[in-house]
């Protein structure tokens, strides 16, 4: 046996986990070869000295330490490909319908004329685009809601319905109009209010100006 | 066994605490043991453990149910290993690490003075020497299964091995542990 046989066969029996001793052969090798005795007694010490070595136990909240860490991350969401191919489609799809749904919604039409010159049959044109109205015939609160879809166009069928509204001559209208709106115009007094205050105010800054609310 | 594990890891998936305690003690000893035998450091290897444990807990969806859970295990392991290796390789070094000389001959004979010894000629090695080394002799992985965690062909996993060892015998002839070193063992 030559020196390369010796240690090829040695890492064989090695490898298989099997003891050098079961092959006689390399003994009688080693017996005359001081590098290869060296390397087979090596390997006797080494593999002998293994189990000796100081194997120290993980601390006892070690398992404790890693679901802690483990339950307090996030838990890892993980896509499959065709799952996120999906989920891309969807939002390129709606983002391209986006702009389609904005376009094909019918644009806000403004009813308020039409109910207005129904109201106003037979009388003079209904000056929307202005409060000054022309005087209508009396209608209940009830017509009004019915012919008015917003609270916009409740507020200038109500002022319609108030000739004594005139905001065209300076005058504030009536110290009663908001009363009167309020009832087809939630929430519209307050804000009447608020608003006709601070015109009073700010018309008191004007030099001979007379406030007749105060 | 391997439908345990399996069976354990499902329990896992589904976020199940007491699955994944039970897992984490199960093959804590394993992985922490090449921690340790990796870094020499006790608390180093216990973070490194609890990392490589956090990690695998995260990846569980990764493992192949084909395939034992221990191998996986330890290649994440042994990964995180090498990173913190690397990383005390670029901190500064600790000043007094004189290697110590053998005693007389009959000192050796005492299998404390002897682990140590062979825990030395084990630290000398090249990482993915005293790895491949580690997961044969000490958790006694196959070759297939030690190539698969260090990601290497079987025939690389074997020759670090058999390099290991040769050079881990030549470092306890060098200082004196082994007798009839008249003759150096034959560079691989």
């Amino acid at each position: 046996m030559r020196c390369e046989q010796f240690e090829e066969r040695l890492d064989q029996l090695l490898d298989e986990r099997r003891s050098p001793c079961v092959d006689p052969s390399l003994a009688a090798h080693a017996a005359g070869c001081a590098g290869c005795r060296e390397l087979l007694a090596g390997c006797g010490l080494l593999l002998g000295a293994l189990p000796g070595l100081p194997r120290p136990a993980p601390s006892a909240d070690l398992a404790e330490h890693v679901v802690a860490r483990a339950t307090a991350r996030r838990p890892l969401v993980v896509w499959s490909g065709r799952r996120a191919a999906l989920l891309a489609v969807a939002a390129l799809l709606i983002v391209g319908l986006m702009p389609l749904v904005r376009r094909a919604a019918p644009p806000p039409q403004p009813t308020l004329p039409a109910a207005a010159a129904d109201v106003a049959a037979g009388h003079a044109p209904i000056p929307l685009g202005r409060i000054a109205l022309v005087s209508l015939p009396a209608i209940s609160e009830r017509e009004i809601k019915v012919l008015a879809h917003s609270t916009g166009e409740r507020v200038a069928l109500v002022v319609m319905h108030f000739p004594d509204y005139s905001p065209a001559d300076g005058s504030d209208g009536g110290a009663t109009r908001p009363a009167w709106i309020e009832p087809v115009a939630d929430g519209l007094r307050p804000l009447a209010e608020s608003v006709s205050g601070a015109w009073h105010v700010l018309r008191r800054t004007v030099p001979g100006a007379t406030d007749t609310r105060l | 066994m391997l439908d345990d594990v399996q069976e354990l890891v499902q329990r896992c998936l589904a976020g199940e605490q007491a699955a994944m305690f039970a897992l984490v003690e199960r093959f804590q000893g394993q992985v922490f043991g090449l921690c340790f035998r990796m870094l020499g450091h006790r608390q180093d290897a216990e973070d490194v453990a609890l990392e490589a444990f956090s990690r695998a807990l995260g990846s569980l969806r990764n493992w192949d149910p084909q395939r034992p859970l221990l191998p996986w295990l330890l290649a994440i392991a042994g990964n995180r290993c090498r990173t913190w290796l690397a990383g005390r390789a670029r901190a500064p070094k600790h000043c007094g690490d004189v290697e110590s000389l053998p005693g007389k001959p009959s000192g050796h004979q005492a299998a404390g003075a002897l682990a140590e010894e062979v825990g030395r000629a084990l630290d000398k090695l090249r990482e993915d020497y005293r790895r491949a080394f580690l997961l044969f002799h000490e958790q006694e992985l196959s070759y297939e299964e030690i190539a698969a965690a260090l990601d290497c062909p079987v025939g690389t996993a074997k020759t670090w091995v058999h390099r290991a060892r040769r050079e881990m015998i030549a470092e306890l002839a060098r200082r004196g542990v082994v007798e009839e070193s008249r003759h150096a063992v034959r560079a691989v």
